[in-house]
């Protein structure tokens, strides 16, 4: 410190004074050192050397307001910060003399660092910042794994993924070396009631079951009250806490909030804490929804649903310092089995990786497709500076043979590029700030942490950073070139000095060519992506479809007569509704988010089990959705005439009856092989015919493959609820959004409303992912395009400027306007074929990295390559026509006259 | 040589210049930034920097009414060496036009200014 304050002060006192000025100031800090301490002595250097700072900043303010009358004073005196200031000076002033050139220059590093800085920050807000938990290095995610599970055609994704049991729970909370902790959550909604519900009868809230040590696992302490006791996770309790937000929002920061009773799920409850501002339940794994619960509830809260068979309970531990994710497997795996089984029965993954495993890699992909527009912006500029430079070598070479060292001539020139690149990267900083809350908008929906990102210190930080790396890329490139020529050459004959050089500016825009055809073939690709996933075909047709979801209270959906007469008089209500072609019911429609899955036993492969998605559907569904019946029939009204009122015991003996299914297509081609119509199969306890076959649909992805269905008659299954209808609009769909919540709620108003929109904006949102990245790849590409043709285009006209007089006189000596257009375009096309030759086997590189995020396109597809060198090819064209109109236009006469 | 210099109107002196110049009449030989400074900084109780002490005697030296010369490098100051400073007679001309400017405003009221506040 000591040593750096003295450097300082050094440097910022002129030199002719500086020898006495820093023994005075060394003699007094020895002096003083002596008197009143070292840390006295050196607090009073720091104070010296802030002061000087202090004063060298005033002195630059009061030269400036000097400057008019006495403008030469300051110049010779070897002061720093007064060379910076002149330099800086001159440099704005050669700026505003060419404000075309500036003003280009500026807006293009605007684009580029804007465009960096706005990714960098949801990568930095995303991924970069470390979570909100203490240690969360240490934080890991346990699932069971079911190596039985890996061939099923339903649940394969979930093979290594699955949560736990309740006793399986409690044995994992033995203590083990590896593990420091364990706790369990699971995701839930409840219905909030009272005057809490804030106006709505009953309003439908996340919120989230926690184990008592959950809390104090992740290092979250309470804003206010307590967290759960490991007694209200064994007993019942009524225990909630509540977050910070739903204390202010529900009950206005009531003070009084601890012991105060909400309604929840129709039961009272007591609130014994309030949650620390900002809680987000940054648990969901993968692209499942960060959560943000209003209230979380013990597990003393559930009751019964603690039973074996109710596999919910996701576990999330914090290992022992040092402890590695297999000592944790190998540790845990023994609690499951008992200690007999050595086979790893236990998945731990940390909790990052599992978290931002999937955004991570497209997010970096777009930070670096970012910086390859920064990359291009820097070109651009640079070329601009070259071509600058170029008319400038008369002058830097006259510096030189005066006496210039090489070295003022190129801190002048650093000056100019970082009075450039600052007025860039302010501009750029507005844009971030523009368009990042486009970017968030646009972000899909389960991308962790969104909601945070903001252009803050960080991400300011960031800009600079980039904007110092583009002066130096801007300002050195170009000054090496223009100050390399010995001065007597340049001075003989600038013009044929310069011929040698010309290859930089041409190395430039091959070079942007090339980097823009990388954008756009990775834009390209991931478009087509988005394309191709949308034109898959899903086994129904989503037009002017619309789904909603009704929750039925409790104590309602309890009783099963109760329940069906109120299914059935929503249906009824919705059906009535005018502009409604068709609606039917059913219990999970496709991209909801929820899907059902049974064993079923099929005829003739006794003892099997074999998985299928289940849909308990109305008559209607097929219509309404526009599922094709392959074979056999729908379900019709006369089936009802049978019913299974409740749920047969699992150890019941299997029964016959007058039971129907519809199977899928996959279903009678997989486990049918290839009749299904006719023949029996058993759900549940209950033997049911197969009355029809109906074609494959998909239900969460299109990406999804077939998947084993089958269909049940609701009517026929009243012991299971359905709480979704589905609707077919006659003409406008989304106009008929109020009128459908308004008739699922009439006469029943203690129905709460839980999902409702069009069929096609849940099958967008599940491509919201890639259409990000196809969306900003878009705009990286054409921006990138933009850039490399403006930069052809500034050489080709100041190619064009520098040939006039060749040109005159060509056209003197016959020579067509059309021959002059060839000429320009022969050089503009053989840069930019250069350029695409040598983008295209760069570009089909990118494609394989960024293979993963493709879908129904290859990435070497022929087709995306010609699209990207044709949309580069027009672009490079209109450039060129523009300069070679210009350039035929030169009247010979004229031409040679001005040379 | 004396009428010459009598004949010069002499200098108006700025505050700061009548500091400086009183440090040097007090420290005499010793006279250099450090202890100018130091002087100044003891007596007045005010802090003040040491460029602009520098800046003061440069401008003084520049009218003429004081003179420099480099001193002995010394190993307390790093090796570096000492710029002296001694009144010159223009200079002592001067402090003594504003000396006498002062005496003769607070003569007879010394009294009244020591009691203000």
């Amino acid at each position: 410190m000591t040593r750096l304050s003295l450097f300082v002060i050094r440097l910022l006192t002129p030199a002719a004074e500086r020898e006495w000025v820093v023994g005075d100031t060394v003699e007094e800090f020895r002096r003083r050192e002596r008197h009143d301490g070292a840390r006295a002595a050196r607090r009073w250097l720091r104070r010296e050397m802030w002061g000087l700072v202090a004063g060298a900043a005033r002195f630059r303010w009061t030269i400036r307001s000097r400057t008019v009358a006495q403008p030469r004073r300051v110049v010779g005196r070897d002061h720093l910060f007064r060379s910076i200031y002149t330099d800086a000076t001159l440099a704005v002033r050669r700026w505003i003399a060419r404000p075309a050139l500036a003003l280009t220059a500026i807006l293009t590093l605007g684009v580029g660092i804007g465009a960096a800085t706005a990714i960098f920050s949801v990568v930095d807000g995303v991924l970069l910042r470390p979570l909100p938990w203490r240690e969360p290095e240490r934080l890991v995610f346990v699932y069971t794994l079911s190596p039985a599970l890996r061939t099923d055609p339903v649940l394969r994704a979930f093979w290594d993924r699955g949560p736990f049991t309740w006793p399986q729970f409690t044995e994992l909370q033995r203590p083990v070396p590896a593990v420091e902790a364990v706790a369990s959550w699971m995701n839930t909604r409840v219905t909030i009631g009272g005057d809490t519900a804030g106006g709505e009868s009953a309003a439908l809230v996340d919120a989230l079951h926690v184990s008592s040590a959950m809390l104090p696992m992740l290092g979250v302490r309470t804003f206010a009250g307590r967290t759960f006791s490991a007694a209200e996770e064994r007993a019942v309790s009524d225990s909630v806490l509540i977050s910070y937000e739903a204390w202010q929002r529900r009950l206005g920061g009531d003070a009084a909030v601890l012991g105060r009773r909400v309604v929840l799920n129709d039961a009272g409850r007591t609130i014994v804490g309030v949650l620390p501002p900002g809680f987000v339940a940054q648990l969901g794994s993968g692209g499942e929804l960060p959560l943000r619960p209003d209230f979380l509830l013990p597990f003393g809260a559930l009751g019964d649903n603690r039973r074996p068979s109710n596999g919910a309970y996701r576990v999330v531990a914090r290992l022992a310092p040092g402890a590695s994710l297999l000592d944790a497997e190998a540790q845990l795996t023994p609690l499951l089995s008992g200690g007999k089984d050595t086979q790893p029965a236990v998945r731990v993954v940390p909790l990052i990786d599992e978290q931002f495993g999937r955004s991570r890699e497209s997010l970096y992909v777009l930070l670096a497709g970012a910086l390859l527009l920064v990359m291009i912006a820097c070109a651009n500029v640079a070329g601009l500076l070259l071509g600058d430079g170029s008319t400038r070598r008369h002058e830097f070479a006259m510096r030189r043979a005066l006496g210039a060292g090489r070295a003022p001539v190129l801190r002048q020139l650093l000056t100019e590029s970082s009075v450039l690149a600052l007025g860039g990267g302010a501009i750029g900083v507005a844009l971030a700030w523009w368009i990042m809350p486009a970017l968030v908008a646009l972000a899909p929906e389960g991308l962790p942490r969104i909601d945070t990102v903001a252009v803050d210190l960080r991400v300011l930080a960031f800009a600079v950073a980039i904007t110092a790396a583009t002066t130096l890329v801007c300002g050195v490139g170009p000054s090496l070139v223009g100050s390399a020529a010995p001065a007597a050459d340049v001075l003989r004959d600038g013009q044929r000095a310069g011929r040698r050089r010309r290859w930089t500016p041409r190395a430039i825009v091959i070079g942007e060519v090339a980097l823009a055809t990388v954008l756009l073939c990775s834009a390209a690709l991931l478009t087509e992506t988005v394309l191709r996933l949308r034109s898959q075909p899903v086994g129904f047709n989503p037009d002017g479809v619309l789904a909603l979801g009704v929750q039925i209270p409790r104590e309602d959906a309890a009783d099963v007569t109760r329940r069906t007469r109120i299914e059935a008089s929503v249906l009824d209500r919705i059906r009535r509704v005018p502009g409604v072609a068709s609606a039917a019911a059913v219990a999970a429609p496709p991209f909801s988010g929820i899907t059902g899955f049974n064993g079923i036993g099929v005829e003739g492969r006794p003892g099997e089990v074999l998985r299928a998605r289940r849909h308990l559907v109305t008559g209607e569904y097929f219509a309404t959705m526009g599922i094709p019946i392959l074979r056999g029939r729908g379900f019709q009204a006369a089936d009802a005439s049978w019913q299974q009122t409740t749920q047969p015991p699992p150890d019941s003996p299997i029964t016959d009856g007058a039971g129907v299914a519809i199977v899928s297509e996959e279903t009678e081609r997989r486990y049918f092989g290839g009749t299904a119509v006719g023949r029996r199969m058993v759900f549940g306890r209950t033997r049911l015919t197969v009355v029809g076959v109906v074609g494959d649909v998909k239900m969460g992805r299109y990406s999804e493959d077939a998947t084993p269905e089958f269909y049940l008659f609701t009517r026929q299954f009243p012991w299971i609820p359905v709480g979704h209808v589905v609707v077919r609009a006659a003409d406008d769909a989304p106009a008929l959004l109020p009128a459908l919540r308004r008739a699922a709620t009439t006469n029943d108003s203690h129905l709460a409303v839980t999902s409702i929109g069009t069929l096609d904006d849940a099958m967008s949102r599940t491509v919201a992912n890639e259409r990000y990245r196809a969306v900003l790849s878009v705009a990286f590409g054409g921006t990138a395009i933009f850039l490399a043709a403006i930069c052809l285009f500034g050489l080709l006209s100041r190619t064009v400027n520098e040939r006039r007089r060749e040109i005159g006189v060509r056209m003197a000596v016959g020579a067509t306007p059309a021959d002059i257009v060839r000429l320009v375009i022969g050089e503009g096309s053989a840069l930019a074929v250069a350029g695409l030759l040598l983008g295209l086997p760069a570009a089909a590189g990118v494609a394989r990295i960024i293979q993963a995020q493709l879908f129904g396109v290859q990435p070497s597809a022929p087709h995306t390559f010609v699209l990207a060198s044709l949309v580069l090819g027009t672009a490079v064209c209109v450039a060129m026509l523009i300069v070679a109109r210009h350039a035929s236009r030169v009247h010979p006469l004229a031409a040679l006259r001005t040379s | 040589l004396w009428t010459i210099i009598s004949a010069v109107p002499p200098t108006a002196l700025g505050e700061f210049e009548q500091l400086v110049l009183l440090a040097l009449v007090r420290l005499g030989p010793d006279a250099y930034g450090a202890t100018v400074r130091r002087e100044i900084e003891t007596r007045t109780g005010r802090s003040i920097a040491i460029s602009a002490v520098y800046t003061t005697l440069d401008r003084l030296e520049q009218k003429g009414l004081v003179r420099s010369r480099v001193g002995e490098p010394t190993a307390e100051r790093g090796g570096r060496r000492k710029k002296h400073f001694e009144m010159m007679p223009l200079g002592a001309r001067a402090l003594k036009v504003a000396y006498d400017a002062f005496t003769g405003m607070t003569a007879g009221v010394e009294q009244r200014l020591k009691a203000l506040r």
